[in-house]
């Protein structure tokens, strides 16, 4: 017994003396005293509340013009309903990347901005009169499907107006319907926010999974990440050797993608930043956290202002500049790219947080 | 002198010695089993783990192990929880012995994903439980079949798996002094501040220095367990400290069955008396008539060969990763088989890209559409499941693109820091082969 423990003691020795790998002194990234609910209260009252109350006032009046051109099918009607889908869709660019909470749980992503379009099972769907809209799994609803059946449903506008005025009612009931979903979604999500979740989420502190950090972290990667490839990698046909598909761009019939990708860009900054508020690049600057020596704060923050520029120089429609020549689209996909990284694998690193959208179903050791 | 020392060993490997603790393993790791295999079943681990994905990654040697279809994998399932269970009862033991190692090992062969230190070491348990005569007493093999029934068994049977632990813990202990763990608390540091919700203990974990103590703690406990369970005298304080080590890792992590095979495991330590008594709760009595038999001189020499063999190759097999350049905990190169557990927080992001030189195309993979995110957060990590990837999308891009050159854009974050870019980005994947050899396209960590 004695011989063992002098092979105890021999190991124990040995192995304090194997090469470890040193780095120089860095700063903790876990140890902090950041005040998580102070930047939770900022998101939730300046950026979160005020977009999805915004959306549901967009969403009211788009329902409001659905009504009006119901009543009245005219080209002075059609024209007001086409402004409000826009502006509403345009608002939906500023809270869609708030996918956790109420709007987690009700998929509202998904149920609102399913793109591209099935205009096919639309098709279909108001031929036999029959729909389902508790599921989002067919591409026929929300914005998209607004999109087509207001913009898309002919080549001309009196073509679109006549399909609404000679046929029979189901274009009618379509209408009506895709905007009162959209409409019934939007207030569920707001009113919990408003009246519930707000409390929930910001004293929701930690590091933890579940935690309003990672819903966050998580929340604005993934996003970011949809951007990337819906709204920009497919139909530039990045990921697709190249062959391009214009018609898969977001409003695509509406020809409004690419205010739609400044929107969104723009909101996934403000999402950041926190707009002039405490945000994840305070945390990221009080933990002190760089990035190929420099600070990971301000990289993140320059990629998107990257984004954001190249993204500004585009007028034309996204499937109109791709139809030519999708270059200008490919550089602003690579912009949005070059920040995947920091976003993605970065900043839960050092933020400490597990990127959760990962979902681990198994044990681990 | 040589055969002075072989006759030494076989005299001590061959002793015989009362079989109770072996019994208390058998029935004990039989049970346990089973119960994992209902539990694999409950959670839908059947469906998430082996029949949504389309991809499997498969450990170098094992390319050919083929994943039947969801009956298939529930009959396999099945097997493997029916054979446990007959273990534990001593039925037909070592034919079912050979089919619980011979399906289990099936299970975790076909998607190396899903590698888990603990699986690996249910295999080792199991392939040793063929060959013990583990049902020579208290099991229905020895109630039916009176004459198999001894009261004693070779030492060797026991030693074996005791060996096992000592070099488990051993090893995982070794792995912790490292320069993260010890000095800067990682990855403890991150994971303990997110079970603040513990009462009372979760309370210290909000300070850095709760993790200090846990690290050192842990490698502590880990280098020097395996061998103050040897000693009889420490072994009750030293079991103490099993059962409170890790029921604390059972409650803070997701790991599984890892603490109760630990926990139970660690009782094969204990004398026959022990296990005379405990098992004399549930009926066990140990025979009065000393009963027991010994293979033949030859038998025992070629077992005593075996064993050794073993035993180097388990000993040498965790300490392999010296033979490669550079960190393991980066480059992942020696990493599985070594009892690294729970040792890194590592994510990574990997975008392939493929390309089509001759017409001058190339696209980005999304990594979704082959893979589920597991295998994906798995493959982000790991080079060699890099390259397993890299062939799989070749093969399926082959009618679109001749001789794709396929090459990764890969980020790796370690313990808390920024990423590093792991690999090379120019090298075609491809055209890599999976061996043996150190993968030169792995980026040093700067």
């Amino acid at each position: 017994m004695k011989k063992l423990l002098y092979v105890f003691i021999a190991t124990l020795l040995m192995s304090f003396l194997l090469p470890s790998c040193r780095d120089n002194p860095e700063p903790d990234p876990c140890e902090n005293g950041f005040n998580q609910e102070a930047m939770f209260s900022n998101l939730v009252n300046n950026l979160i509340l005020p977009g999805y109350q915004e959306l549901e006032a967009k969403v009211n009046t788009l329902a409001n013009k659905s009504d009006a051109f119901l009543n009245n099918v005219s080209q002075t009607e059609l024209d007001a309903l086409r402004e409000a889908w826009e502006s509403a869709y345009i608002s939906w660019q500023k809270v869609a990347q708030f996918s956790f909470g109420p709007a987690g749980n009700t998929s509202l992503r998904k149920h609102l901005n399913s793109f591209p379009t099935n205009r096919a099972i639309i098709e279909v769907n108001v031929d036999a009169n029959i729909w389902d809209f508790t599921t989002y799994a067919r591409f026929d609803k929300g914005f998209p499907a607004l999109d087509y059946i207001i913009n898309g449903l002919d080549s001309t506008d009196q073509a679109i107006l006549n399909k609404y005025n000679i046929e029979n009612n189901n274009y009618k009931t379509y209408l009506n319907e895709v905007v009162t979903d959209i409409q019934s979604r939007v207030q569920d999500v707001n009113a919990e926010w408003r009246f519930s979740y707000n409390q929930v989420f910001v004293t929701n502190t930690g590091t933890a999974e579940g935690t309003a950090l990672s819903q966050i972290v998580n929340a604005l990667s993934e996003n970011y990440e949809l951007i990337k490839r819906e709204k920009l990698g497919v139909p530039s046909g990045v990921t697709n050797l190249g062959f391009v598909y214009p018609n898969r761009t977001e409003g695509y019939y509406g020809k409004i993608s690419t205010p739609l990708l400044k929107q969104a860009l723009q909101s996934a900054k403000d999402f950041y930043m926190g707009l002039d508020g405490p945000g994840l690049d305070d945390f990221l600057i009080e933990i002190d956290a760089e990035k190929e020596e420099e600070l990971l704060a301000e990289v993140i923050e320059n990629r998107f202002d990257f984004a954001i520029n190249i993204a500004n120089e585009l007028e034309e429609p996204l499937s109109e500049i791709i139809s030519e020549n999708a270059q200008p689209v490919v550089r602003v996909y690579n912009e949005v790219a070059a920040n995947m990284v920091p976003l993605k694998t970065d900043m839960p690193s050092v933020l400490c947080v597990a990127i959760t959208y990962i979902d681990n179903p198994s044990d681990s050791d | 002198m040589n055969n002075y020392i072989e006759n030494k060993i076989l005299k001590s490997w061959f002793q015989p010695i009362r079989i109770a603790p072996l019994i208390s393993f058998r029935i004990f790791f039989g049970l346990l089993m089973a119960w994992g295999m209902i539990r694999f079943i409950q959670n839908g681990w059947i469906e998430k783990l082996y029949v949504e994905p389309k991809f499997f990654f498969k450990y170098y040697g094992f390319e050919w192990v083929p994943v039947p279809d969801e009956t298939g994998l529930y009959i396999l399932v099945y097997t493997i929880l029916v054979s446990a269970l007959f273990i534990a009862l001593g039925f037909f033991y070592r034919l079912s012995a050979i089919i619980f190692f011979g399906s289990f090992t099936w299970l975790e062969l076909m998607d190396a994903t899903n590698y888990l230190n603990h699986y690996y070491l249910v295999c080792l348990f199991a392939f040793w439980l063929i060959f013990v005569p583990a049902n020579r007493a208290f099991s229905l093999d020895a109630f039916i079949f009176k004459n198999i029934k001894r009261s004693h068994v070779p030492a060797w049977s026991i030693y074996i798996f005791i060996f096992q632990m000592v070099l488990v813990y051993t090893c995982a202990g070794i792995a912790k002094l490292n320069y993260d763990w010890l000095f800067r608390a990682m990855p403890l540091g991150i994971w303990l501040p997110e079970h603040t919700d513990i009462p009372v203990l979760g309370y210290f974990f909000q300070f850095k220095w709760t993790a200090y103590i846990f690290s050192w703690g842990g490698a502590i406990y880990d280098l020097s367990i395996g061998w103050l369970l040897l000693f009889s005298k420490m072994r009750p304080w030293a079991y103490v400290a099993v059962v409170v080590f890790h029921l604390m890792t059972w409650m803070l992590f997701n790991i599984g069955l890892f603490p109760i095979i630990m926990i139970g495991s660690t009782l094969i330590f204990f004398s026959a008396d022990f296990h005379e008594r405990l098992l004399g709760y549930i009926g066990y009595k140990s025979s009065t008539t000393e009963s027991h038999f010994s293979p033949s001189k030859l038998g025992q020499q070629i077992l005593l060969k075996g064993i050794l063999i073993y035993m180097i190759i388990q000993v040498v097999l965790p300490f392999r990763h010296w033979l490669y350049p550079g960190n393991v905990l980066w480059t992942e190169e020696g990493y599985r088989f070594s009892w690294r557990v729970m040792l890194v927080e590592k994510s990574g992001s990997a975008t392939f890209h493929i390309h089509d030189r001759k017409n001058n195309r190339s696209s980005e993979i999304i990594n979704g559409q082959y893979l589920t995110r597991f295998q994906e957060k798995q493959m982000s990590i790991q080079p060699d499941f890099m390259i397993q990837f890299a062939k799989h999308l070749k093969k399926t891009y082959k009618n679109k693109v001749e001789k794709p050159e396929i090459t990764v854009d890969a980020h790796v974050a370690i313990n808390g820091r920024t990423s590093r870019r792991f690999i090379d980005s120019t090298i075609n994947l491809a055209e890599q082969r999976d061996n043996f050899l150190t993968k030169k396209w792995i980026l040093s960590y700067k």
